[in-house]
């Protein structure tokens, strides 16, 4: 890495805040300063606002004067992300309904992906799902959804 | 032959879909239910009034029903997402909710929330009474006297409640449409921050009740001016009530047990045969003896009627707000 | 009754059968609570009310009460261990202890954690046993521009936490204060960066936040750069014996009893909690210390000021519960709501009327605090080897109870969302060298510093209060002094070219 890459890298970041900044300033156009017989001082949008500012000031203060500094993310890192992101998103929305199902799909993935076998991998999220499962639903009592095991085994 | 085999075929069919049919209808009745524990959400955090009324309530609820009933908190936009999720329920009986006055008022800031006449109620059992409170050394000393310098000076007197879509700050707006008073309004973000800031002196007035102030009170670091319930608090026995005090309301904010809609009539009888039951327990009956909230007990049709009138006077209170 | 006659009786109302049980059982219970990321002191009190419906009111407190001390102690367990903050009050603690846990130090670390923890709650205990109603009137005179005061001053150690870059951590700041912000607005009710989803209009939660920030992003890490690699995973040792010279030793006890005075008044304080505590004692910590840049790297001193502080405002925030029946905080709201049930509302007359039940409550947290130091003395050396489980399947149950935990939290799948989309946010601003502290620590005080302002506006539109106010003017000068005293003192040392020290737990 040159010494001009990495100071590019700020500038990206410097660039990239200025703009949530902005846009996150943006947002509040249109918002109520109060409903009716308000006498305030301080709107919805008055703090909010202020920290737009901020960040953008930050933002400009990163791209202005970048630092030498090297940000180890390769695309393929940027991908992975995505995909795990959507990943786990989809577990999510399965532990709505039944967590125990969602942590046995997640487990069995993430085991999978850390160089696990296949087999173990499920067999291993079987059991750690389970445990987690039973530990907190019983001994802590906490009311964790549990439909499709419920469908299956009938309860 | 043809034709009959066909027939008799046809005819089969139609037993064995009329035969799954009862099977399927009776899964439902009242024989089996309840067969699996009964969730009863409530939509503030533990320890607050609301969950500590649901609790004892699901204790005795337990005894009658034979299954249990498990209090699940469901915080979140002034009890907005648990009524959400109660609404949107399966009508079988097994997700219920001990309400506040949310479906009353919710749909004013969100037009699609539940309200009263997208539930089932099977009951009302807490009404307390709105209290209006005064810091210890506040000018006002009576409550019409109150009322008449907010109506005078509006937007001069500071009043504190618990946030835009509580019921303390309900109150407040029915007693501005009620009096025509007019208050400047300093929200905090929930019960308990409400007396500190009172009795600090912070504040001048709050819309709050009267049992968990009961200490202060006593010890005169706060004054209540008047609570709007029928009859005096027995457990403060010197705050006159509104209607004592020549003004003509009384109101409270109440807590009631409510179902999804369509959820099967013998069930519904089932939970409100169990909730009578658990209303007359001596067990309760020492609950409220203990904490002080007060019992009111309405049943399903009365109940509806009773929320029906209230939400009128609700929807009055809005526009009166509004209005100006 | 005399005050020796009192300490008897509450022994003696302690000392039995239940209520020992109970509390021993508490504290373990609250340990394993605060270490699991995500649950916490609130989590395990609330799912423990309802066992306490039978109970006599000194079996419900020593539950209760136990499961609160071990659990603000327990959130320093996975702190030090895993880099995630167990409970919001492990928040600054996480900072210091993870790097000394990878040099090896985390039996030393868990070690001094305990006897902080302790030290902090005993005298915590004891303030509130003489001097609570004294400590609560005074509590009573904070207004809204004084906990605006009060936030102004958790949000500027932000800059004592900046690390190598003031823009990166302000960002990170401002990116906090933001985050305040999504939800309700305090006044009006005016839903703001919802985006029509009606589970955002809550707001932000602080735990699903941080888990997300700190235990989802090192999942993240871990999976995708160095699951595939071959690299060799790091393994959390505790080395060599957990000991340390008497000076030393002297040097961090010397530290204890300003971040417990620090803990136990942010815990009387209606309304701040460990958490606040916490973050006030290590600003003040870092401004104070003569090697202030060792902070951030794994300093000791730094641990002792926090754990110190934030196990004394379990003892603080029973002052306003007991001496005027106001909670001051989720926690203490269910105690309260334990109290309501058996009858009895605590407030003024309480300290007059039964003070027996205040010389049980002060024994309870002195037992309390007693147990968990055994466990944690003891369980200093064992913990550690709970890490010996090959890193990718440690990776995954710590996944799996970081989802756990986000559910907890309101019962909603949605708090699990949450907690994966600042996985990915923590994750990149890890590789942006963004530091993650500010923003969690401007996401707590963000709401108090916006609503005490808003309110302090409609009751006082003229500001002068915060001036004429004593207490506000006092925080204020404190403000001041963080910011403008060091430099001073720096030119001072400079210009007389005395050598500042270096702290020697990073380099051995």
């Amino acid at each position: 890495m040159t010494h001009d890459s990495k100071m590019t890298h700020d500038r990206v970041i410097g660039g990239l805040i200025v703009i949530f900044g902005l846009a996150t300033g943006l947002m509040t156009i249109g918002w109520p300063a109060g409903y009716n017989s308000d006498s305030v001082i301080l709107t919805t949008y008055f703090f909010p606002r202020m920290i737009a500012i901020g960040m953008v000031l930050c933002g400009a203060w990163i791209a202005l004067r970048p630092e030498k500094r090297a940000m180890d993310l390769p695309f393929s890192s940027i991908l992975k992300l995505a995909a795990l992101a959507v990943f786990l998103l989809a577990v999510v929305h399965i532990a709505r309904r039944d967590f125990f199902i969602a942590g046995l799909v997640f487990g069995t993935v993430s085991l999978w992906i850390s160089r696990v076998g296949a087999i173990r991998s499920i067999l291993y999220a079987f059991l750690i799902s389970a445990v987690v499962f039973c530990v907190f639903r019983y001994a802590f009592s906490l009311q964790i959804p549990n439909e499709f095991v419920r469908l299956a085994l009938n309860i | 032959m043809h034709f009959s085999v066909s027939k008799s075929i046809a005819r089969i069919i139609a037993a064995a879909g009329i035969a799954g049919m009862a099977i399927m209808a009776s899964g439902a009745s009242a024989q089996d239910y309840p067969d699996h524990e009964v969730t009863m959400l409530v939509g503030f955090n533990a320890g607050g009034a609301t969950d500590v009324i649901a609790r004892a309530l699901a204790d005795q609820m337990e005894k009658a029903l034979g299954q249990p009933v498990v209090v699940v908190n469901k915080s979140g936009a002034g009890g907005l997402l648990a009524l959400n999720e109660v609404a949107r329920a399966k009508p079988d009986g097994y997700t219920l909710m001990l309400s506040t006055a949310t479906p009353l008022t919710a749909s004013r800031s969100e037009p699609e929330a539940p309200t009263v006449d997208d539930v089932e109620v099977i009951g009302i059992v807490n009404l307390d009474g709105s209290a209006v409170l005064v810091k210890a050394d506040s000018e006002f000393k009576t409550l019409d006297a109150f009322f008449e310098a907010a109506k005078d000076k509006p937007n001069s007197v500071v009043m504190a409640h618990a946030g835009v879509g509580g019921s303390y700050y309900l109150n407040a707006l029915v007693w501005e449409a009620t009096t025509g008073a007019k208050f400047k309004y300093v929200p905090y973000g929930g019960g308990s921050e409400i007396y500190p800031a009172l009795a600090g002196g912070h504040v001048e007035s709050a819309s709050a009740v009267l049992s968990p102030a009961k200490q202060l009170i006593g010890s005169g670091q706060i004054r209540a001016l008047g609570v709007s319930s029928a009859e005096r608090n027995p457990s403060f026995p010197d705050v006159p009530t509104f209607k004592e005090s020549g003004i003509d309301l009384v109101w409270g904010a109440p807590k009631f047990v409510i179902a999804p809609k369509d959820t099967p009539e013998d069930v519904i009888a089932v939970l409100s045969d169990a909730l009578d039951q658990a209303m007359n327990s001596e067990e309760m009956n020492e609950f409220w003896a203990k904490t002080g909230y007060e019992k009111f007990y309405l049943k399903r049709d009365e109940a509806t009627q009773y929320l029906q009138n209230a939400q009128k006077s609700i929807n009055e209170a809005f526009a009166n707000a509004d209005g100006k | 009754m005399n005050s020796l006659d009192l300490y008897m009786l509450g022994w003696s109302n302690i000392f039995s059968f239940w209520p020992l049980l109970l509390l021993f059982v508490g504290v373990i219970v609250g340990v394993i609570f605060g270490a699991l990321p995500g649950l916490g002191a609130t989590a395990g009190v609330a799912i423990v009310v309802p066992l306490t419906y039978g109970m006599d009111l000194n079996a419900s407190l020593s539950l209760l009460l136990g499961i609160f001390c071990g659990a603000i102690f327990g959130g320093s367990i996975s702190a030090t261990l895993i880099n995630i903050p167990g409970v919001p009050a492990a928040m600054m603690t996480v900072l210091e202890a993870y790097p000394l846990a990878r040099a090896g130090k985390a039996g030393l670390v868990l070690a001094v954690s305990t006897i902080s923890s302790f030290l902090g709650g005993i005298f915590s205990a004891i303030m509130l046993a003489f001097f609570a109603p004294l400590l609560a009137s005074w509590a009573l005179r904070f207004g809204p521009q004084e906990y605006f005061m009060v936030a102004l001053l958790g949000i500027s150690v932000i800059v004592l936490i900046s690390g190598d870059s003031m823009p990166r951590a302000l960002f990170a700041g401002f990116l906090g204060l933001l985050l305040a912000t999504v939800g309700e607005e305090a006044l009006r009710g005016f839903p703001r960066y919802a985006f029509g989803v009606t589970d955002l209009r809550v707001g932000l939660h602080f735990i699903p936040v941080s888990l997300g920030l700190y235990g989802m992003a090192q999942v993240f890490n871990y999976l995708i750069d160095e699951a595939r690699s071959g690299q060799e995973p790091e393994i959390i040792r505790s080395l060599g014996k957990i000991t340390l010279p008497f000076r030393r030793v002297l040097s961090l006890l010397w530290v204890v009893p300003r971040n417990a005075v620090i803990g136990t008044i942010v815990g009387a304080l209606p309304g701040t909690g460990a958490t606040i505590g916490a973050i006030l004692s290590y600003g003040v910590e870092k401004r104070i210390s003569r090697t202030p840049e060792a902070f951030g790297k794994g300093h000791l001193e730094a641990i002792v000021a926090t754990e110190t502080s934030n196990n004394a405002t379990i003892g603080g925030a029973m002052i306003p519960l007991l001496a005027l029946g106001i909670p001051g905080d989720a926690t203490t709201a269910i105690i309260l709501g334990a109290f309501i049930l058996h009858g009895v509302a605590p407030g003024p007359t309480l300290f007059l009327q039964q003070p027996d039940l205040v010389s049980s409550i002060f024994v309870i947290i002195l037992l309390a605090n007693v147990i968990f130091l055994i466990v944690g003395l003891a369980g200093a050396r064992i913990f550690p080897k709970l890490l010996s489980i090959p890193k990718n399947i440690l990776m995954t149950i710590v996944a799996l109870l970081c989802m756990v935990g986000a559910f907890s939290v309101h019962n909603n799948a949605f708090d699990i969302g949450t907690m994966v989309v600042f996985g990915v946010v923590g994750y990149l601003m890890r590789k942006a060298h963004i530091p993650i502290a500010p923003l969690l620590l401007t996401l707590i005080l963000g709401p108090l510093l916006e609503s005490n302002i808003q309110r302090a506006a409609i009751i006082d539109p003229t500001f002068i209060g915060f001036l004429t106010s004593p207490i506000s003017l006092s925080i204020l000068i404190a403000i001041i002094a963080m910011f403008a005293v060091p430099p001073i003192i720096q030119r001072y040392k400079s210009a007389n070219a005395l050598p500042v020290g270096e702290d020697k737990e990073t380099t051995s």
